[in-house]
């Protein structure tokens, strides 16, 4: 079998599935398609830095982050 | 141990061993063992493959560094979520829809038979290697623990996990994994609220983080541009990138686990479930390692932890240096502890405490030096360097933990080794089988011939881990050891599903020739370099992609890709 063999790049057989299920349009629990999801995602990834960034100024008020 | 720890700690066994052996009953033929027929849910696959990552390594070592060098390990972590975001939106949709049993497998259909097999032998090296080191860091607790040879710890470990995943496969693995990761969880709880417990009387929160804080070690971020320091916010969000891409995309012991989802949405969620739980966990785990340090200002904290190291050195000529050097740890502390306890009271009341702050930092800083000398010392007479940072929490919670708790949280440390060794071995038996013995030896034969195979090859890499075990404890900081021995293969690696994702025109040979100069690339980059380990597999992923890019593009033709 050979699955990529007429999309091997990104634009190939990941993204041309036609199924609702991978496309991006499908609902996600609360989330109205899977880019919302991968937004939060990163929101809270960039979240996750600004927060220990200020923890790290407050908690050691030496270093100078 | 009092008779109720182990108590404890026998219900941890044998209820673990029971529950997988339940779990499995309905499994049948070779993809329910390796796939559980491709059913389970997304939540238990992503307590699973938190599972895998967290070992027993990240619950010793990783407390153990923040104890020495504090927070900064988080920023090895911070590019997880952004790694899951990719994965979920590249790597999976191509392995899910593909129905492959292993991510090898899907390098034969998209390339070929060599490329599938150099990858697979990659694999089988760098992971074989790292079950061996996963296993052997729980022989350290029990070892200074029970006073057990860690060899024989080993052996009881190896032989409980390999039993239930050679009957029950990744079904048994799965859903022992749920079980051990939220024991996990509730260890973590249960070493910070005992560490919060066993402060002195008026120490608050504040005053903990205000302690911490003046040694630095919260300081959980480094903006610094220093490609040598692999401790920082650049080299995490890149080097850290490659990776997680590299470990959650492409080790089959991370892809194995979300193949066997019901559907792509659910290997998706486990994954995303994964990106958000992942960095909490690991600052509360490094947090552990921080309050030992301020838990140590008022308690005398060993110089050395390994009751191991410290013998070899009192055997040794420089038992005298030894000595004095504890000698002055002990004054030291001493004085450490007077000055602490002047400076809680100034600040209680209110009072300016710059002066006091000033006096425990260089308290602090003497006290390091001392340890970092007696490493020294270890590492001379041992020839090889200390590994004391792993024996940090194992020697405080028998000190310190109270009866029945302790049983819990060695039952805690097993539960992560376990957990992690279980999916490794199991992911080991599915590349050998699927991509080795069934591609290569036998083609045609029974499911029931494959699946005895398949329990067979669980066996010998079990056997192989043991062995790679007993030899762990010369590679020093285990959870670096990992992570080091990934990074030479794992860049290049990424590099290859890369290659097959991204460049449409990339051939076999590209590939091969690729993977071959990526490797070469990371070792000449290794000896040759100060950069630090991480960025390794930034090198290897770009020289197999623009070498494996040139190559195809050479051989276009010749194997009739498509151009």
């Amino acid at each position: 079998m050979r699955p990529d063999r007429d999309g091997g790049s990104l634009g190939g057989e990941g993204a041309s599935d036609d199924s609702v299920e991978g496309s991006g349009r499908e609902r996600v629990g609360p989330f109205p398609s899977w880019g919302w999801v991968y937004g939060t995602l990163i929101v809270y990834g960039v979240l996750m830095l600004g927060v220990l960034t200020v923890l790290t100024w407050v908690l050691d008020p030496g270093t100078t982050p | 141990m009092t008779h109720l720890d182990w108590g404890l700690f026998a219900l941890y066994f044998v209820g673990v061993v029971s529950f997988a052996l339940y779990q499995s009953r309905r499994n049948v033929g070779v993809e329910g063992y390796f796939l559980a027929n491709r059913r389970m849910p997304w939540w238990a696959i992503g307590l699973s493959v938190m599972a895998t990552q967290a070992s027993a390594i990240t619950f010793i070592g990783t407390t153990g560094q923040a104890f020495d060098n504090g927070m900064s390990f988080i920023q090895f972590y911070l590019a997880l979520p952004f790694a899951m975001v990719i994965l979920c939106a590249v790597f999976v949709p191509f392995f899910y829809r593909a129905r492959v049993f292993t991510a090898y497998e899907y390098l034969e259909g998209r390339f070929d038979a060599k490329t599938r097999a150099l990858a697979g032998f990659l694999f089988l090296v760098s992971r074989g290697m790292g079950a061996g080191i996963i296993l052997y860091a729980p022989a350290i607790v029990l070892s200074v623990i029970l006073g057990w040879d860690e060899r024989v710890t080993i052996l009881v470990m190896a032989l409980v996990t390999v039993a239930y995943t050679m009957v029950g496969g990744i079904t048994a693995v799965i859903w022992t994994d749920v079980v051990q990761m939220l024991m996990v969880f509730g260890g973590i709880a249960v070493a910070l609220l005992a560490l919060f417990a066993n402060l002195p009387d008026g120490v608050g929160v504040g005053d903990v983080l205000y302690i911490g804080g003046i040694q630095e070690m919260w300081r959980s971020v480094d903006f610094s541009l220093d490609p040598t320091n692999t401790y920082t916010v650049w080299t995490g969000l890149l080097g850290g990138l490659f990776l997680f891409l590299a470990y959650f995309g492409t080790d089959q012991s991370q892809v194995q686990r979300y193949l066997a989802a019901t559907s792509l949405k659910d290997s998706r969620l486990s994954l995303v479930f994964n990106g958000f739980l992942k960095v909490p966990m690991q600052i509360l785990i490094l947090s552990i390692g921080v309050l030992l340090f301020v838990f140590y200002h008022f308690e005398q904290p060993p110089l050395v932890f390994s009751p191991a190291e410290v013998s070899v050195v009192e055997a040794s000529p420089r038992a005298g240096e030894l000595r004095a050097l504890q000698e002055e740890h002990v004054r030291v502390h001493a004085q450490r502890l007077e000055a602490t306890q002047e400076l809680l009271e100034e600040r209680h009341r209110g009072a300016d405490v710059e002066e006091w702050r000033a006096v425990i930092q260089g308290y602090d800083e003497r006290l390091r030096e001392l340890r970092s000398s007696a490493k020294g010392i270890v590492a001379e007479v041992r020839g090889r360097a200390s590994n004391d940072v792993n024996y940090v929490f194992p020697t405080y919670i028998v000190q310190y933990i109270p009866m029945g708790l302790l049983g819990l949280l060695i039952a805690v440390i097993f539960a992560a080794a376990m957990s992690s060794l279980d999916s490794e071995i199991t992911a080991l038996s599915s590349a050998t089988v699927m991509d080795f013995y069934r591609r290569w030896f036998r083609r045609e034969a029974s499911d029931a011939h494959y699946l005895m195979v398949a329990r067979l090859a669980t066996m010998f890499w079990g056997v192989f881990a043991f062995g790679v075990a007993l030899y762990a404890g010369q590679l020093g900081s285990l959870i670096e050891a990992v992570n080091q021995i990934g990074s030479f293969f794992y860049g290049s690696l990424l590099g290859v599903f890369l290659l097959a994702f991204f460049v449409k025109p990339a051939n076999g040979t590209g590939a091969t020739v690729g993977l071959l100069a990526g490797m070469g690339s990371v070792f000449l980059v290794s000896v040759g370099t100060g950069i630090s380990w991480l960025y390794y597999n930034v090198v290897g992923a770009v020289v197999v992609v623009v070498v494996g890019t040139l190559v195809s593009r050479l051989t276009r033709g010749g194997e009739g890709e498509p151009a």
